[in-house]
C-alpha cells in the first residue's frame, strides 16, 4: 500500500512491504513527486516505528523531581486538561503555547492549531520552521505575498540554469538533487553558492566558494552588476514590480571589489553567475538553511527574491524561487496555520476579515493579537507556564542548549506528544505516546505544495495512538470545561472536510478520493481544477498584485571567530540522518553513521596536529562536545561543520541564539569554536 | 563534446595502480566507475597472459592441437600469422615476441614477410614505406588532383557509388551508402579508418598497413575530404605495433610534405575481436567499454562523441584512389578483392583476385588441391565450412565471403576440433552487453566439446544467437551449423 | 499513423515504441533506466527482422509479429539459459515466464555459469548477492546515467561472466555510494536485496 515518506519535504510516494509487521523493502511507484527514486532514509530507514524506545503508554507525573507513573488515557487526558485550564484561569492564554509538529499530518496540525487558538483562545502556535524557513517565508511573504516554491520540482526538467544557494541538496533533499544533477548532465548548467565541496558544488559548472554569512553580499553584488551591464529585465520589472528605485539606490556599495573582498570569491566569477543568471530564460532558484540560518537569514533570502524579480524569473516555467523544505510536512504545518500571526491558508490573525471567517467556522471569539514565536516563547518561560508540544525535541533542535534546558526546568506545564523518547521527555509533565506514519491516516503536503495521502499500514503499539485522536480527546475535555463547541471527528478525512471548507480557495478541490491516483498541488479551488504549478504567473499575491523589491544590508556574522575560538562553525544535516535523529538514529540508517564527525580541513588538522577519525573537543562560548575529526577538504579552511543529529553529541550545544530580527531564526551557521585534542 | 579520451590516458601510466586509473579518469573527465568498468574490461589492463603461448587460429587448431596446447603456456587469440600456424608469441615482462625463425622478434618490428603478398594493385612490387617510394609508385595523384580542384567531394562519393564499392570489413555494405549520409551531417564530423582485423584467418589489412601505409593514408584521406570530415582517426589493432608505428611516421611525412589536408591521428585499439565491431569501436574511441551500440542510431548519424563518423575498413579505403584513377567503370571490371589464404594449402599468403574467381580457383593459386580438401572455411570466426569449390567469390552469394578468408583443412583435420576453436574464441570475445550471446556462446562451446548433433538444439541455439544485439553473436552458429551441413553432405 | 500488429491494425501516435503496442515481456527495460535491447526477450519481427520491442518506434505500415514460432523458441531458449546458469529463485517474474514457455533447461548441457558465486554483504542495507545476477545492468545505470548519477556501480569483466562490481572493486561504503537503493528497486532478480528482508 502507498503511503508517503515521512523524511525530508520532497515527499516521496513509498510502499513500504510488510512481512510479520515489520518494513522489510520500501519500492516507489512510478508517480510524482519522486517516479521510482528514493534515497537511503526512504529506502531503508523506515524501520524506526519498531524502535525498543516506541512511548507504549501514557506517563504522568506532578513535578519533574517526581518519577514518571504509567496512566491510562483516560487519567492522562484529564491531568493535562485540569493542568491547562489551570493555567488559564489564573494566567490567562498568552500563559500557554501550543507546537504542533511539522512531522505530523495536515489534519493533525489543524486539529492542534484550533485547540490553541478556539479552546485555549491563545496564539501562540508556532512550529519547528522557525528554525528552518521562517527566514524565506518572511522574504516571500512581503515581496511576493506566498510563501512556497513557486515552481514544482518537474520544472526541473525544464531548467536550463540552476542558481543552487545554501543547500547541501545532495545530502538534505537527495531525490530533487539526482533530478537536478540529470539535468545538468543532459546540458543544463549550475551555479552552486556554498562554502562547503558539497554534492551539488561538485556537480556544479560554476561554483562559488563564499566565506560563511556573506551570501547576501554576493547576492547584492550580482544584482548591482546586472543593473550595471543592462541585463536587467525592463519590461518585467516596469510591469509586475514596485519599491524598484529605493531598492537600486541601496546597492550603492556593493561592488564586485568588495563582494571579493567580503565573500572571498573573485569578481570574475561573480560577474559570470550574474551574468548566466540574467541571460538564461529558465533559470530557477533554489535555497536552504545555508541562506536562511542566520542572523541576516531574511535579508539574505530577501536578496534571492530581489535578484529573481530583477530579472524577470518569478511567474515564469522552469525558474522561479524554491526554497527547499525540511521536513516532511513544513509546508503543510504552515498552510494549516501552526504560526503565531495566521490561521490556516496564511489568513492573518490580526485581520478583522480572516478571523470572522474563523469564528464563524469555529463558533468562538478569537484572540485578535498575534502570539509568540517558538524561539520567543521559551524566553518566555516562566511567564509563559505551558506548553504542548507535539513531536518536536527542542532540546537537540533549538541553539544554545544548556540555556534552553535551563528554562524547560522552569516551565511548570510541559506535555510531550511524540512516538520516541527524545531529549525533551525528561522535562516533560505528561507523555503522550502517539502513532507513527505508519499507522494513521492523514495527508503531508510536499515542498512543492502537493498534498499527499498517507496511509495506515498497521496497528500502533502498546496505548500509543494517533495524534489527531489524542489532541481531539484532549479539546474534548478543555471544550466541555469551557462551555465551547468541539465537534467529534469520526477520523481524519472529516478533520480534512474541515480543513476545505476553512480555506475553499486553497483547499476546496483537494478531496481524498482525488488524492488516490497521486498528490494534487494547492492553490486547487475546485475539484475539477488540476491543482495550480507556477504561481504568480498573472499576478502577485499582494494588494497592488505586484512584487515588492525590499533594500536589504549586509551585517556580519553575530559572532565572528575570534582569537579564543579562531574557527567558525556551520551545523547541518548528513544524508543518513534526519532532524534531531529521534527517527533516523532509532532506524537501520544509526549502523551507517553512528557518531558525530565533525568536518576539519586538512590544513587547520594539519596545524593542529589532528589525524583522520581522532576524537577530538569542539568548544564555544557555550559549551564543548566530543567529536571525531573528518579530515576533508569538503570545508574550506577555518571553517568546520557538525551536522546537529546527534543528542550525546549535541552540535546545538555549541551555537548561539542570536536571531534575525525578522523571523527570529537563530544563527545556526556561524558560532565561533576552537578545536582541542583529547588526550 | 570530444573529451580526452580514457585508454591513451591508461596507456601512458602503465603499468597501472588504483592512483594512476584515478588520475586518468579525473584527466578524461569520467566518473571512476566509467574507468574502472574499462579497466577490468580489456585485456591489456586487467593483465595479460605471459610466457610461451600458442596462437589459437584454425591452422593450429587443424595440427595437433592437443599436443601443441599442452607444450605452451598458454594461448593467445589469432594474431594474423595463420599463414606461419602454428606459431608461438612469448609475452614477458620485457615484452611481446612472435616467435619466428628461431629467434625472438618484438612486436614493434615484426612486420608479415612481404613475399606472402600476390597481387598488382593493391599489393605493390615492394614495401612502400616513404613517400618517396609512394609517389614513385604514381601515389598521391588522386588526392593531389582532389586538392587542386580537379573533382569535387561529392565527384568522389559518386565515383564510389558507380563503382559499386561494397565494404571490404566483412558487411558488404555499399560504401557511398555511408559515404553520402555523413557528407550530408553537420560538422564536426570524424572519419574512423577501422583498422583491427581480428577475424580469424584474415591477415589482410595487416598486410596493408606493414606494406602500404601511403595508399590506406591516401585512401582514407580522400574519403575525409569527400564527406567533410575534421579528423581522421586510424584505429588500428593494438598487438599490431609496427603497423602503428608505420602509419605514424607515413603521416608524419605527409604532414611534414605538406599533404595532410586533414588532422590524422593513430588510436590504438583496445585490443579485442569485438572493437572490430563499429560502435564498439566508437565506444572504445571514447574511453569506454567496447560494447556494440543499439542501432539505429548509426554512426553516420550519431557516431563518435555523437557526431556524423563514417567508419570504413582498410581494405575499402585502399581502393579509393585505386578506383578514382582507374576510373569506376575500369576498377568495377575487374574488382580487386584481397584473400587471406592459409592451412593446408602450399603457398599460405595474401592473393589479391578479381572478385567472382571460384574458390577452387583461388586455392589452387596458392597451390592447394580442392579435391584433396575435405572443406574451407571461409570467412572466419563469423564464417562457414564449405566443399562447394565452384562458388564464386563474391559478395551477397549464398556463402558469407567475410572478410575474405580461406583455411583450408586436408584430409586427416578433425574439423570438430577446428570448430572448438572457433566456438571458443566467439566465447571468449563476446563483451556480455546483450543476453543470447553471452549465453549461447558459452552453451555452444559445450554443445560442441560434446558433438551434439541434435538438429532441434542446433536449430534453437542458431535462432537465439541470431537475435543478439550484434553481428559477433548474431553469426555465431552459422560455423557450427555449417559444418553439420558439411558432414551431413559429405 | 498506422501498423499491423499480429495481422491486426493499430492507429498510434508518433514517438510510439513497439513495447506499447506488443504484449512481449521484458526483462533489461525498466521506465526508470535507459537501459534498452539488452536481453532480447521483447525481440519482436519486424517486416521480418528481429527488433527489440523496448528500443523500436513505430513506423507507418510497419508489420510486425509478436509471438511467431520462432520467436517463442527464442524466448524459451534465452530463459532456459538464464535458468541454467542463474539462480533464478529470487525472480518470481522470470520463472513465472520459464513456466509459460514451457522451458527445459535439462535439455542444454551444463556451462560454468553464475551460480556459484558468493553474495557480498559489505553494507548495513542492501546484499549484493550475484548467483542471481543476469547482468541486465539496470542497477548500473539507476546508480549512474539513470537516475542517481552517483556512478558506484560499473561492470566487472566480460561476457557470461561480467557482472556488476564497484569503482576499485572496493566494499560499498569505500565508494560514493549513497545507498538509496534504486539499484535494489530496479534489479529483476532478487541480485539485491535489502538485508531486512533477510533476517525477517
Amino acid at each position: 500500500m502507498r503511503t508517503t515518506c515521512p523524511y525530508c519535504g520532497v515527499g516521496c510516494q513509498v510502499e513500504p512491504e510488510l512481512k510479520e509487521g515489520r518494513v522489510v523493502r520500501v519500492l516507489a511507484p512510478d508517480i510524482p513527486p519522486n517516479h521510482g527514486a528514493l534515497c537511503v532514509k526512504g529506502r531503508f530507514g523506515l524501520d524506526f516505528p519498531f524502535s525498543g524506545k516506541r512511548l507504549l503508554h501514557p506517563l504522568v507525573r506532578e513535578s519533574l523531581n517526581a518519577p514518571f507513573r504509567r496512566a491510562t488515557w483516560e487519567e492522562a487526558l484529564d491531568f493535562a486538561a485540569e493542568r491547562l485550564l489551570d493555567v488559564l484561569r489564573r494566567k490567562g492564554p498568552e500563559a500557554i503555547a501550543v507546537f504542533p509538529s511539522a512531522k505530523t499530518t495536515n489534519e493533525e496540525v489543524y486539529l492542534a492549531q484550533k485547540l490553541a487558538r478556539a479552546l485555549l483562545g491563545t496564539n501562540n502556535v508556532d512550529h519547528c520552521s522557525r528554525l528552518c524557513h521562517s527566514s524565506s517565508t518572511a522574504a516571500l511573504s512581503r515581496s511576493l505575498g506566498g510563501a512556497s516554491m513557486t515552481n514544482p520540482i518537474e520544472d526541473i526538467w525544464k531548467t536550463d540554469l540552476f542558481l543552487v544557494v545554501g543547500s547541501n541538496t545532495t545530502e538534505t533533499h537527495p531525490v530533487i538533487a539526482a533530478m537536478i544533477k540529470k539535468r545538468v548532465r543532459q546540458g543544463a548548467r549550475m551555479i552552486v553558492v556554498d562554502p562547503r565541496y558539497t554534492g551539488m558544488a561538485e556537480a556544479a559548472t560554476l561554483w562559488l566558494r563564499v566565506r560563511p554569512g556573506t551570501d547576501l553580499f554576493l547576492l547584492n553584488a550580482m544584482a548591482r552588476y546586472i543593473l550595471e551591464a543592462d541585463l536587467w529585465d525592463r519590461a518585467y520589472v516596469e510591469a509586475r514590480t514596485e519599491g524598484f528605485e529605493a531598492w537600486r539606490a541601496s546597492l550603492e556599495e556593493y561592488t564586485l571589489e568588495r563582494a571579493e573582498a567580503v565573500t572571498g570569491v573573485e569578481r570574475e566569477k561573480i560577474a559570470l553567475a550574474a551574468r548566466l543568471y540574467a541571460t538564461t530564460e529558465r533559470a530557477g532558484a533554489y535555497w536552504a538553511m545555508g541562506v536562511t540560518q542566520h542572523t541576516k537569514g531574511t535579508a539574505t533570502a530577501q536578496a534571492l527574491v530581489n535578484l529573481a524579480l530583477l530579472t524577470g524569473k518569478v511567474g515564469k516555467e522552469g525558474a522561479g524561487l524554491n526554497p527547499l523544505r525540511g521536513q516532511n510536512n513544513v509546508q503543510g504545518a504552515g498552510d494549516m496555520g501552526a504560526l503565531p500571526d495566521v490561521y490556516p491558508g496564511y489568513l492573518k490573525v490580526a485581520e478583522e476579515g480572516a478571523r470572522a471567517r474563523f469564528e464563524a467556522l469555529w463558533g468562538v471569539p478569537l484572540n485578535p493579537r498575534p502570539g509568540l514565536r517558538m524561539t520567543e516563547v521559551f524566553e518566555a518561560i516562566p511567564e509563559v507556564e505551558a506548553i504542548y508540544l507535539i513531536g518536536e525535541d527542542p532540546v537537540t533542535s533549538e541553539p544554545y542548549q544548556d540555556h534552553l534546558k535551563a528554562k524547560l526546568a522552569a516551565l511548570p506545564f510541559l506535555i510531550v506528544q511524540d512516538i520516541l523518547e527524545n531529549e525533551t521527555t525528561p522535562f516533560a509533565h505528561v507523555v503522550f505516546p502517539a502513532a507513527s506514519f505508519l499507522e494513521k491516516d492523514g495527508t503531508f503536503t510536499n515542498t512543492d505544495r502537493r498534498v499527499q495521502r498517507v496511509r495506515k499500514l498497521l496497528e500502533p503499539p502498546g496505548e500509543a495512538r494517533p495524534d489527531w485522536w489524542i489532541t481531539q480527546a484532549l479539546g474534548q475535555r478543555l471544550a466541555q470545561a469551557l462551555g465551547r463547541p468541539w465537534p467529534t471527528y469520526p477520523g481524519p478525512g472529516a478533520i480534512w472536510e474541515e480543513v476545505r471548507r476553512a480555506i475553499p480557495e486553497l483547499m476546496g478541490g483537494i478531496a481524498y478520493a482525488r488524492l488516490e491516483a497521486a498528490g494534487v498541488r494547492w492553490p486547487c479551488p475546485r475539484e475539477d481544477h488540476p491543482g495550480e504549478a507556477v504561481l504568480f504567473r498573472e499576478r502577485f499575491n499582494t494588494p497592488t498584485g505586484r512584487a515588492r523589491f525590499h533594500p536589504v544590508d549586509y551585517t556580519p556574522p553575530a559572532e565572528p571567530p575570534s582569537e579564543d575560538y579562531p574557527f567558525t562553525l556551520s551545523t547541518g544535516r548528513v544524508l543518513f540522518h534526519w532532524h534531531g535523529g529521534t527517527l533516523s538514529r532509532n532506524s537501520r540508517l544509526q549502523e551507517a553513521y553512528p557518531e558525530l564527525k565533525v568536518e576539519v580541513n586538512p590544513k587547520d588538522a594539519e596545524r593542529l596536529g589532528l589525524q583522520d577519525g581522532e576524537p577530538i573537543y569542539v568548544v564555544s562560548r557555550r559549551g564543548r562536545i566530543r567529536a571525531r575529526a573528518w579530515v576533508t577538504e569538503r570545508t574550506p579552511e577555518g571553517v568546520v561543520y557538525a551536522p546537529f543529529h546527534f543528542a550525546e553529541a549535541p552540535a546545538n550545544r555549541l551555537t548561539l541564539d542570536a536571531l534575525d530580527p525578522i523571523s527570529r531564526i537563530p544563527e545556526y551557521k556561524v558560532s565561533a569554536v576552537r578545536l582541542e585534542k583529547v588526550d | 563534446m570530444e573529451n580526452p579520451s580514457l585508454l591513451p590516458l591508461l596507456d601512458a601510466r602503465m603499468p597501472l595502480t588504483e592512483e594512476k586509473v584515478a588520475e586518468a579518469a579525473r584527466l578524461a573527465g569520467v566518473p571512476l566507475a566509467q574507468a574502472w568498468g574499462v579497466v577490468r574490461y580489456y585485456p591489456r589492463y586487467r593483465g595479460l597472459p605471459q610466457g610461451r603461448l600458442l596462437v589459437d587460429d584454425p591452422v593450429a587448431r587443424s595440427r595437433g592441437f592437443a599436443r601443441l596446447r599442452e607444450a605452451a603456456d598458454g594461448t593467445y587469440p589469432p594474431l594474423g600469422l595463420e599463414a606461419f600456424s602454428p606459431i608461438h608469441v612469448r609475452f614477458t615482462p620485457e615484452g611481446r615476441f612472435v616467435e619466428w625463425a628461431g629467434g625472438l622478434v618484438p612486436f614493434r618490428d615484426f612486420r608479415l614477410p612481404f613475399a606472402i603478398g600476390h597481387g598488382s594493385r593493391l599489393i605493390p612490387p615492394e614495401p612502400i614505406l616513404s613517400l618517396a617510394q609512394y609517389r614513385a609508385l604514381g601515389g598521391l595523384k588522386a588526392l593531389s588532383a582532389l586538392r587542386q580542384g580537379q573533382g569535387s567531394p561529392d565527384g568522389v562519393i559518386r565515383a564510389v557509388e558507380e563503382a559499386g564499392l561494397l565494404g571490404r570489413g566483412g558487411a558488404a555494405f555499399p560504401a557511398h551508402v555511408k559515404m553520402r549520409a555523413v557528407a550530408k551531417g553537420a560538422s564536426p564530423k570524424y572519419l574512423v579508418v577501422n583498422a583491427d582485423e581480428s577475424e580469424p584467418g584474415n591477415f589482410k589489412d595487416r598486410f596493408l598497413l606493414e606494406h602500404h601505409p601511403f595508399l590506406v593514408l591516401e585512401g582514407a584521406l580522400l574519403a575525409a575530404l569527400a564527406v567533410g570530415a575534421q579528423k581522421v582517426y586510424l584505429y588500428v589493432r593494438e598487438e599490431f605495433e609496427a603497423a602503428q608505428t608505420g602509419l605514424l611516421s607515413a603521416t608524419r611525412e605527409l604532414e611534414e610534405a605538406g599533404l595532410l589536408p586533414v588532422p590524422t591521428e593513430v588510436f590504438r585499439s583496445g585490443g579485442l575481436y569485438i572493437c572490430g565491431e563499429e560502435t564498439a569501436l566508437l565506444e572504445s574511441m571514447e574511453g569506454k567499454r567496447a560494447e556494440p551500440r543499439l542501432k539505429p542510431p548509426f554512426p553516420v548519424e550519431q557516431g563518435l562523441w555523437g557526431r556524423p563518423t563514417l567508419v570504413q575498413n582498410v581494405e575499402t579505403l585502399a581502393n579509393l584512389p585505386l578506383l578514382l584513377q582507374e576510373g569506376p567503370g575500369a576498377w568495377r571490371a575487374r574488382e580487386p578483392k584481397l584473400f587471406s589464404i592459409s592451412g593446408d594449402v602450399a603457398r599460405p599468403g595474401l592473393y589479391e583476385l578479381p572478385l567472382g574467381t571460384p574458390l577452387g580457383e583461388a586455392l589452387r593459386r596458392a597451390g592447394g588441391e580442392p579435391e584433396e580438401l575435405q572443406a574451407v572455411l571461409l570467412g572466419g570466426a563469423a564464417g562457414v565450412f564449405t566443399r562447394d569449390f565452384a562458388f564464386p567469390l563474391r559478395f551477397k552469394e549464398r556463402l558469407p565471403l567475410g572478410a575474405g578468408a580461406l583455411v583450408a583443412f586436408g584430409g586427416g583435420v578433425d574439423l570438430w576440433e577446428v570448430l572448438l576453436g572457433l566456438v571458443h574464441f566467439l566465447k571468449e570475445e563476446s563483451c556480455g552487453k546483450c543476453f543470447p550471446c553471452p549465453l549461447g556462446t558459452a552453451v555452444q562451446v559445450e554443445l560442441v566439446k560434446r558433438r551434439e548433433r541434435n538438429r532441434a538444439l542446433v536449430r534453437d541455439l542458431a535462432e537465439t544467437l541470431r537475435g543478439s544485439l550484434c553481428g559477433l553473436g548474431q553469426s555465431a552458429y552459422w560455423a557450427y551449423q555449417s559444418l553439420l551441413e558439411v558432414e551431413g553432405a559429405a | 499513423m498506422r501498423l499491423r500488429v499480429d495481422g491486426k491494425d493499430v492507429e498510434v501516435q508518433e514517438g510510439t515504441l513497439l513495447l506499447q503496442v506488443a504484449r512481449v515481456p521484458t526483462l533489461c527495460h525498466h521506465p526508470h533506466t535507459e537501459t534498452r535491447g539488452l536481453c532480447r526477450i521483447c525481440l519482436v519481427e519486424v517486416n521480418g527482422r528481429l527488433q527489440p520491442a523496448c528500443a523500436t518506434l513505430a513506423q507507418e505500415g510497419m508489420e510486425v509479429k509478436t509471438e511467431t514460432e520462432a520467436l517463442r523458441r527464442l524466448r524459451k531458449t534465452l530463459l532456459e539459459w538464464l535458468a541454467l546458469t542463474t539462480d533464478l529463485s529470487q525472480a518470481p517474474e522470470l520463472l513465472a515466464l520459464l513456466e509459460r514457455y514451457g522451458a527445459e533447461p535439462a535439455r542444454w548441457p551444463e556451462v560454468e555459469g553464475r551460480k556459484e558465486r558468493e553474495a557480498v554483504e559489505d553494507n548495513p542495507f542492501f546484499l549484493r548477492d550475484y548467483a542471481k545476477c543476469v547482468n541486465c545492468r539496470r542497477c548500473v545505470d539507476a546508480c549512474g546515467d539513470g537516475v542517481m548519477g552517483v556512478y558506484a556501480l560499473t561492470l566487472e569483466g566480460r561476457g557470461l561472466l561480467a557482472h556488476p562490481t564497484t569503482p576499485l572493486g572496493r566494499p560499498l561504503p569505500e565508494t560514493p555510494c549513497v545507498f538509496c537503493g534504486n539499484c535494489v528497486q530496479v534489479c529483476p532478480t532478487g541480485a539485491l536485496r535489502p538485508l531486512a528482508l533477510e533476517v525477517a
